[in-house]
């Protein structure tokens, strides 16, 4: 009984199983970063350096030489920090020298954070540095990557990985829809349907929004809306992992995700949607990519 | 034997029989069962130790326990799983006013925070709202007054001085700024320069 459980257990964490999953999210993580980074580009010396109203974090915990590197650099330095991150975001992508992309993309990360985004921390933000973290060691580029060219001759060749990083971006992002929705049950701002026409006109609101507020709908439909919400939201964490389920609420997770991008212009969550393809077995989506692969994928 | 292992053994024969173990201790008939080695434990102890970290993260989101284990940790985590808790029914943003003779005129900082009207919101409400804590607030205006003067005489425009104030006014469907006025606004001196 106890090695039953214990094997299972290291199965479930621990097992080898195809690449394609953590290859597919790198791809996707590596371009949702991109455009990320493409919305910052025009920006970057009013956004990062001393040419702007840019104020680093608190420097006075760090020791000198690493307060002088935090400061707000000239422009030309800002734009070779720029250069780096999205040369390193394209090695990602492609698969070329993964983990020392990862760890440039970790480093200036980090200094960003330091640098800029101290002042908008967001979820998001932290959700992409714990998954930076986890590609670092998931040997995702081990199929659809320049990596796997040089080493078989085939950008489709693949060996196999751990499981273990697609669990723990799974369990993390689980937990996330676990607290965003359980917290709501008890928050005293979400227990009235008015939380959504306020957050609709503030400042994430879109012109959308603002139309939608502007009908003086009865706050009995944003009561319901506000319910519909919650209900969702508490039962996406387990509905993402019921196999005879999980596309009605990756589905709903687009449905979701998309309406807060475009009434609210929070996008950045919309990394979660192609992110539910670590809900599906890996030998499934080797199976599947296999099988319409005309035999390209062996 | 374990649901999976035998669609391993298939995967092992599609790689052409060549054994794989994430720590290079390949051996077909033992790949899968629970060994007690070092790393093995390692793993298994970190896993079990981020579970811990989310169980903790967890109870702070939902029952405000706050636990002196890891806590820096433990909060980052909760960082990742309790966003967007609370509204509000009034906005804030950062207004710097000219002076030109005897004029005041309201400066457009769009321009130096180029991003969305909500990450603006937020950044500003971290500089100028009172959020952080930790640093020189009036030296620090005195640094962004320079800088907007600077940055605004390279634009073309010159202004004697600057007064930077804190706006707070009520929502209104009508649109962002339809109330901001000064009847219906509450609004604070920062700084004035010179």
């Amino acid at each position: 009984m106890r090695n039953d459980f214990f094997t299972r257990w290291d199965f479930w964490w621990c097992r080898s199983a195809p690449p394609h999953v953590m290859a597919i999210l790198r791809i996707a993580f590596g371009l949702f970063l991109l455009i990320e980074a493409a919305t910052y580009l025009p920006f970057v010396p009013e956004m990062f350096s001393k040419e702007g109203l840019v104020m680093s974090m608190n420097l006075s915990q760090f020791p000198d030489m690493f307060a002088k590197i935090l400061k707000p650099p000239p422009v030309w330095a800002a734009w070779l920090f720029a250069c780096a991150y999205v040369a390193a975001l394209l090695m990602l992508i492609t698969g070329t020298f993964m983990r020392a992309a990862i760890v440039i993309l970790i480093l200036l990360f980090w200094y960003y954070w330091q640098l800029s985004f101290h002042l908008f921390p967001s979820s998001y933000h932290r959700l992409f540095f714990f998954t930076l973290w986890v590609l670092l060691f998931s040997g995702a580029d081990k199929t659809f990557s320049v990596r796997m060219f040089f080493k078989r001759g085939s950008f489709f060749a693949w060996d196999p990985i751990s499981i273990l990083p697609q669990r723990l971006i799974s369990i993390q992002m689980t937990a996330t829809y676990l607290g965003v929705g359980w917290q709501k049950l008890w928050l005293p701002t979400w227990q009235g349907g008015e939380v959504l026409p306020y957050s609709l006109i503030t400042r994430w609101g879109s012109p959308s929004a603002f139309w939608m507020v502007s009908q003086n709908w009865p706050m009995w439909v944003y009561d319901t809306m506000n319910w519909t919400v919650k209900v969702f939201e508490c039962l996406m964490p387990f509905g993402l992992w019921v196999p005879r389920l999980q596309w009605l609420f990756f589905a709903g997770g687009l449905v979701f995700h998309l309406s807060i991008a475009i009434l609210l212009e929070i996008w950045w969550f919309l990394v979660l949607v192609p992110a539910y393809i670590v809900f599906l077995s890996p030998e499934d989506v080797y199976n599947t990519l296999k099988r319409h692969s005309r035999g390209r994928i062996p | 034997m374990v649901k999976g292992v035998c669609d391993c053994v298939t995967l092992r024969q599609a790689q052409g029989g060549v054994a794989f173990s994430p720590f290079g201790t390949g051996n077909n008939q033992i790949c899968y069962t629970f060994r007690v080695t070092f790393l093995r434990t390692v793993q298994h102890a970190l896993i079990i130790l981020y579970l811990c970290v989310l169980v903790a993260a967890f109870a702070y989101t939902m029952l405000r326990l706050r636990t002196t284990f890891m806590w820096k940790i433990v909060q980052f985590e909760y960082m990742m799983m309790a966003p967007y808790q609370s509204f509000a029914k009034f906005n804030e943003e950062f207004t710097v006013l000219g002076h030109q003779g005897g004029d005041l005129v309201e400066i457009d900082l769009a321009p130096y925070f180029p991003v969305l009207l909500g990450e603006r919101s937020i950044r500003e409400s971290n500089i100028f709202g009172g959020r952080s804590e930790w640093w020189d607030r009036r030296a620090q205006y005195r640094v962004f007054a320079e800088r907007i003067l600077a940055l605004e005489e390279r634009s073309g425009r010159t202004y004697d001085g600057l007064t930077l104030e804190w706006w707070k006014w009520p929502a209104s469907p009508d649109g962002y700024r339809t109330l901001k006025q000064r009847e219906f606004a509450d609004v604070k001196l920062l700084y004035r320069t010179p």
